[in-house]
């Protein structure tokens, strides 16, 4: 790599120099300043005055859902929108003071812009909220639209004190006699941060139109989205390889480190980049999945391309690297059918014949409603032991992660049951023979009725 | 719910700071250099070379100043967005009737009148084209006219009049006329025509119907090529395209074309005249007078100004003089020997004899020339006589200016002169 050449950024600086000592611009900044204080103080005002009081009016109001729905979206939109449209008011007014005393007013005006951008920003995190849970409408807040928002508004404000296409153009550094600019830098970080996550966002809106709207399985179509995201996100990294303008000799130097590198250290890496795509192409896994790995049951929440997340039911997240579902075996319980069997070993006396019994406990089974009819419950006497019969009462789940609760409370149901029909529940009967003690009591204590033995 | 409403002030405020923090850190600069920066109109290497040569050597003599040089924005939209924010240069470099009509009336250019500039180096005359409502917006330091081009490969002595160029033509010579009623003002005073006064008013004569008939006879020569159109096809116009490929001997076109020429046709092919001489003697044409200007928004107005007396010094013109881009001094004290370089002295043999008419009237955008357009167009397809023509020409005066009345209704007062 060359030295770094920065006569180009140096000079753009000094232009910037020239520009903020002009007393005009200072006046114009100052004013525009201002302006968004007065559109801070008044949004505040308006806040307080009449939104917030609107906002529990309309939160006690009882409105049918979709009525309800529309009249909260509206509200929030006005609410969201109002500081930058009184932006723009105050700019238009204080623009047409400026020209009344011959001031120049462009830099103002075109400042004007960012709060047009403010206004498009704020209808799409309105319909956000009003279209996303409130996690993930958080979750693309924080990560996309508003770090989009900054540089956006960063944008068009630099854009104004230097050129940012000639500054995209500065050479910052050569590679391998390659001229690397500083826009090709920004679009690798910057660009690529705000495409992947544009194309996470994406993914999740379609996800949600898809569970919304048709009856496909989730998560194959979960599973369908993240490959075609990973291919997509690809298809980013390599265009903005394009942009570095390697020339093939350097590609080729560069991908023969890369081999070597893949070789040695990144050997794992890339053992869980393909097990990951696998896992995709296969689909022997989905989120959404109850699987049974080291002999802990967890759902499969997301599949990525290094690792796999799943939860525990005691909401522990596992971050499991994606050659293990390749390198050892697992249990599914959702791999072709969700549906899943319990098995209850009930104890009861030999008073009332067999039949009877096992049909107590089908029917015990089939009045919880998580019970599946189909395939319907079933009951064997397993052997007769000590006075009692031993019964197996088998039924059909679609939720294994509800099988403990469904259990428990299946059983509790055939209690019920047993004791209305009179059918005890064994306890263990025990015999104990004092025989012996009793002799040798008898030899070494003195008579009881006074005569003695000794 | 998340509501990030709260941030975005925030976001605007920190850039205002932002801002004004610079602007406290350039007051107080503990730099020693003062930026000062210039725009030029140039497109051409050799264009920009010479404005930069120029400027570097005022940064020699000034080393605490840091003259920056740049191009203009080729968007007007930047332009004009950048020089009404105040985000302009510091100084201007360009055709003067560009700086005075597209920005003067915005405010965009200080009056140079009221600093005490000297105009008495200025060749005689020019001085009466820059002033614009009694006020002086640019100082001029160049000037580009209309010449007779000619290919030295297949022309050995250029035509030296009308009558020589018609028969020149007979011969079998090939000639390009670009014909609209900016470009082809020459015509009009080759015939002595008073056809456009001072004042700007049309006034149709014999001698302006006889230069339309003399067109129309070169028209009827088959190696004559008129082009009323000027379009341009890949920043030239069809008759520069012939000359630059050698397919015409004769052009009469603008001075500055001739960096273009030199380089596609080389040093020993180009050769310029004074146009070919009218009725009365030498033709007279309007020069486009090329100046500097300085901001309203500039905060070095004592360094801008020293820079305008940099630019139209004598060494300055010199460099100017010997940069070969189609644009000579107007210096009265700058002599260009014809014998060191016959192009640029032959484009200032042509400046001599400049027709001096108000700025506001060397502006290809004014009425009166978009009037002509129309006439000259009727003329060469025969639907308008050239005896008609002049009654025509202030008839689509007159129309051009009611519909212009028309659209801009309650404006009047902030129209253009």
């Amino acid at each position: 790599m060359n030295g770094i050449d920065f006569s180009e950024l140096v000079e753009m600086i000094n232009v910037f120099r020239v520009y903020v000592g002009r007393a005009n611009v200072w006046e114009q900044l100052v004013a525009f300043g201002v302006v968004v204080f007065a559109a801070v103080f008044l949004t505040g005002l308006l806040d307080w005055l009449f939104f917030r009081p609107l906002s529990q009016l309309i939160a006690r109001s009882r409105w049918g859902i979709w009525t309800g729905r529309t009249l909260s979206f509206l509200f929030n939109l006005v609410r969201a929108v109002a500081f930058p449209v009184l932006g723009i008011l105050l700019v238009q007014a204080l623009v047409g003071y400026r020209e009344s005393l011959d001031q120049l007013t462009g830099l103002i005006e075109r400042l004007q812009t960012i709060f047009s951008t403010i206004i498009i920003f704020e209808v799409l995190i309105t319909a956000l909220n009003a279209n996303f849970d409130e996690e993930q409408a958080r979750r693309f807040n924080r990560r996309l639209l508003f770090p989009l928002l900054v540089v956006v508004v960063s944008a068009q404000a630099l854009n104004h004190l230097v050129d940012i296409r000639r500054m995209a153009s500065i050479v910052v550094a050569s590679i391998f006699d390659s001229p690397l600019t500083l826009g090709a830098i920004l679009l690798a970080t910057f660009g690529l941060y705000f495409y992947t996550d544009a194309i996470n966002a994406l993914q999740t809106f379609i996800l949600n139109i898809i569970t919304r709207f048709t009856n496909a399985d989730p998560g194959a179509a979960e599973a369908t989205l993240t490959l075609l995201r990973y291919a997509l996100i690809l298809v980013g990294i390599l265009f903005v390889l394009s942009q570095f303008n390697l020339n093939p000799t350097t590609l080729a130097a560069v991908t023969g480190g890369l081999s070597v590198g893949v070789g040695f250290g990144l050997r794992e890496i890339l053992s869980n980049f393909i097990s990951g795509i696998l896992l995709l192409l296969e689909r022997s896994l989905h989120p959404g999945d109850v699987i049974e790995l080291d002999g802990e049951l967890a759902v499969v929440e997301n599949l990525s391309i290094r690792a796999t997340t799943l939860r525990t039911l005691s909401n522990v997240e596992l971050v499991v690297p994606n050659q293990t579902f390749f390198t050892s075996s697992f249990k599914t319980y959702t791999g072709s059918d969700r549906t899943v069997g319990v098995f209850i070993r009930i104890k009861t006396d030999c008073v009332i014949e067999p039949p009877a019994v096992m049909n107590l406990l089908c029917n015990a089974a089939l009045d919880h409603e998580d019970v599946l009819p189909s395939p319907s419950p079933s009951a064997q006497i397993l052997e007769y032991a000590n006075n009692e019969a031993i019964f197996q009462l088998a039924f059909w789940i679609d939720n294994p992660l509800n099988s403990a609760r469904i259990s428990s409370e299946v059983k509790t149901r055939i209690w019920h049951a047993l004791k209305e029909n009179n059918v005890a529940l064994p306890f263990p009967e025990v015999e104990l023979h004092f025989e012996k003690l009793v002799q040798t009591l008898a030899a070494v204590l003195p008579n009881t009725d006074g005569a003695g033995t000794a | 719910m998340y509501h990030s409403r709260s941030k975005f002030p925030s976001i605007i405020i920190v850039l205002v700071l932002f801002f004004g923090l610079s602007a406290c850190q350039s007051g107080g600069s503990s730099i020693a250099t003062t930026p000062i920066l210039v725009w030029h109109q140039y497109t051409t290497a050799a264009e920009e070379a010479m404005v930069k040569e120029i400027f570097a050597d005022y940064s020699e003599q000034n080393p605490n100043v840091n003259v920056i040089v740049e191009a203009a924005p080729e968007s007007l939209d930047r332009y004009d967005g950048q020089v009404g924010a105040g985000l302009g240069p510091d100084i201007l470099v360009g055709g003067v009737s560009d700086i005075l009509y597209e920005g003067n009336y915005l405010g965009y250019w200080q009056d140079l009148g009221s600093y005490d500039v000297d105009l008495d180096f200025l060749l005689p005359g020019i001085d009466a084209m820059l002033e614009a409502e009694g006020e002086l917006y640019a100082l001029p330091y160049a000037a580009t006219t209309t010449v007779l081009f000619y290919n030295k490969e297949t022309v050995d002595l250029p035509a030296q009049d009308l009558d020589q160029l018609l028969s020149a033509a007979n011969e079998g010579w090939r000639i390009g006329i670009p014909f609209n009623a900016y470009r082809a003002l020459w015509g009009i005073r080759a015939f002595n025509s008073e056809l456009i006064g001072a004042d700007g008013s049309l006034r149709p004569d014999q001698a302006f119907e006889e230069w339309l008939v003399w067109i129309k006879r070169a028209q009827n020569q088959p190696t004559v090529f008129i082009d009323d159109s000027m379009q341009f096809v890949g920043g030239q116009t069809v008759l520069d395209k012939l000359f630059t490929d050698g397919k015409l001997d004769y052009l009469i076109g603008t001075s500055d074309l001739l960096p273009d020429f030199l380089a596609t046709l080389g040093e020993d092919a180009v050769g310029a005249a004074k146009l070919p001489a009218g009725v009365n003697g030498a033709t007279q044409v309007p020069p486009e007078l090329e100046g500097i200007a300085i901001s309203t928004s500039t905060a070095n107005l004592e360094i801008a100004l020293d820079l305008l007396h940099h630019i139209t010094d004598i060494k300055a013109q010199r460099i100017l003089a010997r940069s070969r881009i189609g644009r000579v001094p107007v210096h009265r004290d700058v002599f260009i020997d014809e014998r060191l370089d016959p192009l640029e002295a032959a484009i200032q043999q042509q400046l001599d004899q400049a027709w001096i008419m108000p700025i506001s009237l060397v502006d290809i955008n004014h009425p009166i020339y978009i009037a002509g357009d129309r006439v000259y167009f009727g003329v060469l397809s025969g639907k308008v006589s050239p005896a008609e023509a002049g009654k025509v020409w202030l008839e689509e005066l007159a129309a051009l200016e009611a519909e212009e009345a028309d659209s801009m209704p309650g404006e009047e007062g902030s129209q253009q002169p």
